[in-house]
């Protein structure tokens, strides 16, 4: 089975309680940084190319790695022991291939082009610390029934408020 | 809506944001058949039944029978003369945000735009324009969206908030 991960080192052990809640929030640390733009070393990514840009219906500044969505939403914790945890993907070649597409700057070709590498799995040390910091203090409250129903309908009536029906013939036609 | 509900940690956010991409992709495979399936065995647009169609389209849909799809007779309106521009439609999801389109490829055969050639997509403009609106949702196929959508998003949270 093919499979791409990184190790995330603690600074300190982690008991075996906190360690999924942990080990999730760094997980969708990665994956909001990636959503807002941010490699893994928090730099803006690479412009997207104008073409690429235009398909997508974006700027080419607004690079979330975000299309089908496959790559941010298959990322997962793999593994987690006292000291660390491990992220990435377990299973679909292609899509490790996508995202190792995404990470060399390659997309399919034999070399990296050269810019266009877009290293979002990882993060700072640093932010390491200030995530398990502020999460082991953190007072999560819990959600009610009601409440996850709640996000969920207005979270629906935003893609639904959002939907293109393109019935525009484009101008190279 | 609470304080409590207003203070949504970044973390739930990210959260929503993946399952509204997942809701999202389900709404792009769905949509399409809603809407082709509406149109062709319904014979509805968005806003009700579709206008009937000409004298003179019947005619010719008439002498044409021998290539009419099979969904359809020369004096149904439904959209279907070949069915290539409702079996075009296609959905795919941006991230979070649904594209539902008709097909950009040329049509083929006869009763099919003659030697223009139109595409699907071309053909879609000109059947909207011409008061046979039929690739939106009405108001009752967007409510069981909006909730199939809701039940994706909902069942996401419940497994990811613990």
């Amino acid at each position: 089975m093919a499979k791409l991960s990184i190790k995330i080192p603690f600074s300190q052990p982690i008991k075996p309680k906190e360690r999924a809640k942990i080990a999730d929030a760094l997980l969708t640390h990665i994956v909001g940084r990636t959503m807002a733009g941010l490699d893994r070393d928090n730099n803006k990514f690479a412009k997207y190319t104008k073409e690429y840009a235009k398909e997508k219906g974006v700027g080419t500044g607004d690079v979330d790695l975000l299309l089908s969505g496959e790559m941010l939403s298959e990322l997962k914790v793999l593994s987690t022991s006292p000291k660390s945890i491990e992220i990435g993907y377990s299973g679909s070649k292609a899509l490790i291939g996508k995202v190792e597409g995404n990470i060399l700057g390659t997309y399919g070709q034999p070399e990296p082009i050269p810019g266009k590498a877009r290293d979002f799995l990882g993060i700072l040390p640093d932010d390491v610390q200030v995530i398990i910091d502020s999460y082991l203090q953190e007072d999560v409250a819990d959600l009610t029934a009601d409440e996850i129903d709640q996000l969920a309908r207005d979270a629906a009536r935003e893609i639904l408020g959002d939907i293109n029906f393109d019935t525009e013939i484009d101008s190279e036609q | 809506m609470s304080n409590k509900l207003k203070d949504l940690s970044n973390r739930l956010k990210v959260k929503i944001k993946l399952a509204q991409v997942k809701a999202a992709r389900a709404l792009a495979e769905t949509i399409p058949e809603v809407i082709r399936i509406r149109t062709q065995q319904e014979g509805d647009g968005v806003n009700g039944q579709l206008k009937a169609l000409e004298s003179s389209t019947k005619k010719y849909r008439k002498r044409y029978k021998a290539n009419l799809s099979s969904d359809t007779d020369p004096d149904r309106s439904n959209l279907t003369a070949t069915g290539q521009l409702l079996n075009s439609i296609k959905g795919k999801n941006i991230g979070s945000k649904v594209v539902i389109e008709p097909g950009k490829s040329k049509r083929k055969g006869e009763l099919s735009g003659g030697k223009s050639r139109l595409t699907n997509k071309e053909v879609n403009k000109y059947v909207d324009e011409n008061g046979r609106e039929f690739l939106r949702l009405n108001k009752q196929e967007t409510e069981e969206a909006t909730n199939l959508a809701k039940d994706i998003i909902a069942e996401e949270l419940r497994s990811v908030i613990k």
